[in-house]
């Protein structure tokens, strides 16, 4: 499998009943649009029942990671029930624990607690889906990182152009990076530039000789938080 | 959940498709009528726990009239609520509902825009909508079927 292997497959729950099933559907959502765009594919849970044999047979296609809002994990159990066996199963109420108290259902009312608790489920799954790639292809997701974006529409993610080593450089999806870290509080300064520095390294690929280099270019980070646009 | 279930009338179960904004206005019509407009009349569940199998689940939709909100016409809650025994008293299709609001940009599957979301809901635009849906969640109660939830996707999609 491991030559065709080039997308993982992510099977979120959904659940209506309560907020992690709310969490476990947009931090879904995500993955696919920003964190891993090119590597990842979905399919909506209830239609392994009510859909055809080409999506049953999903999970033996593609490597597969559930995401599951509470213990009942039912997207693991209906992928592996009606599809295959799945690769990695994750819960929401594992991974944030206390921390999705105060969390809604509807997206109408998602507080700054809501936002978090996507971002931090959001990145357990990319992680995942990286060991699950490398299991199954090694060096596929460095090559995959360093392709451009696309949201599962089809439409691109707006990226953010800085300047390395007289180069412009694109990194996929930077304004939105720059959003969540001023919902986060990430320091911006210049001597905390690391911090920054760690969170694009999640979405974009930087050879460690290059890191001062993105660090000081990322002072636009600053101008962001300011209220000023960041460079185009 | 169980006493949601057990104290409410009615199921209001949607698709929550991934893949489109259908899917996302079709659980936040869910969310709407069980939290905001219909709170003690409805109650909502896990259509991922049904398809499961659960028990609990299973003869709720069983017991209960179901309002399914499918986001397409793979009618996915709706198949899944009958292959379980239940009994769908409407099935509505957030598709069907966009066929009158061509060129309305309401968002993607992870949010919905300004054109996506209703008025707040302390706004008197709000009002008649709430008052078609509330005597409409009662004719669910009285004869298991109605007409009011398809004009409640529409206005929740397009006000
Ligand atoms: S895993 Fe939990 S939250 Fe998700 S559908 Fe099942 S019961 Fe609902």
């Amino acid at each position: 499998m491991s030559a065709e292997v080039t997308k993982v497959g992510i099977i979120s729950c959904s659940g209506e009943a309560i907020p992690e099933g709310t969490i476990s559907r947009l931090a879904t959502r995500r993955v696919l649009e920003l964190l891993r765009p090119d590597t990842t594919v979905t399919l909506c849970l209830p239609l392994f029942l009510a859909g055809n044999e080409a999506e049953r047979n999903f999970a033996r296609t593609h490597p597969t990671v559930t995401i599951d809002g509470c213990s009942k994990q039912c997207a693991r159990w209906g992928t592996e029930k009606h599809s295959g066996p799945v690769n990695a199963a994750l819960v929401v109420s594992d991974i944030l624990g206390t921390e999705s108290t105060g969390c809604h259902r509807s997206a109408r009312d998602a507080w700054q607690v809501n936002k978090e608790a996507v971002w931090a489920v959001a990145e357990r799954i990319a992680a995942k889906v990286d060991s699950v790639l490398a299991e199954a292809a090694p060096g596929g997701v460095a090559a995959a990182q360093a392709s451009a974006g696309q949201c599962a529409c089809s439409s691109p993610l707006p990226g953010g152009k800085i300047t390395i080593k007289g180069k412009a450089v694109t990194i996929t999806g930077l304004p939105l990076i720059f959003e969540q870290c001023a919902e986060r509080g990430v320091p911006a300064s210049e001597g905390d530039g690391a911090a920054l520095l760690d969170v694009v390294k999640i979405y974009h690929s930087i050879a460690p000789e290059d890191e001062a280099e993105y660090r000081s270019a990322l002072v636009q980070y600053q101008a962001f938080r300011s209220g000023i646009a960041p460079a185009k | 959940m169980r006493n949601e279930l057990a104290e409410n009338p009615a199921l209001v179960i949607p698709c929550s498709g991934i893949g489109k904004v259908h899917g996302l206005i079709s659980r936040e019509a869910a969310y709407l009528v069980t939290d905001e407009l219909a709170p003690k009349k409805t109650a909502t569940l896990c259509l991922a726990l049904l398809v499961k199998g659960d028990d609990e689940a299973v003869s709720a939709v069983q017991s209960h009239a179901c309002i399914t909100i499918d986001g397409c016409a793979k009618a996915c809650a709706q198949k899944n609520v009958e292959m379980a025994g239940g009994r769908v008293a409407k099935a509505i299709q957030v598709a069907e509902a966009f066929k009158n609001f061509r060129g309305a940009k309401p968002g993607n599957a992870s949010f919905l825009t300004e054109e996506g979301w209703p008025l707040p809901a302390t706004s008197p635009a709000t009002w008649p909508a709430r008052r078609r849906f509330c005597m409409t969640g009662r004719r669910i109660d009285e004869r298991g079927s109605h007409q009011g939830w398809h004009h409640l996707v529409q206005w929740r999609s397009h006000s």
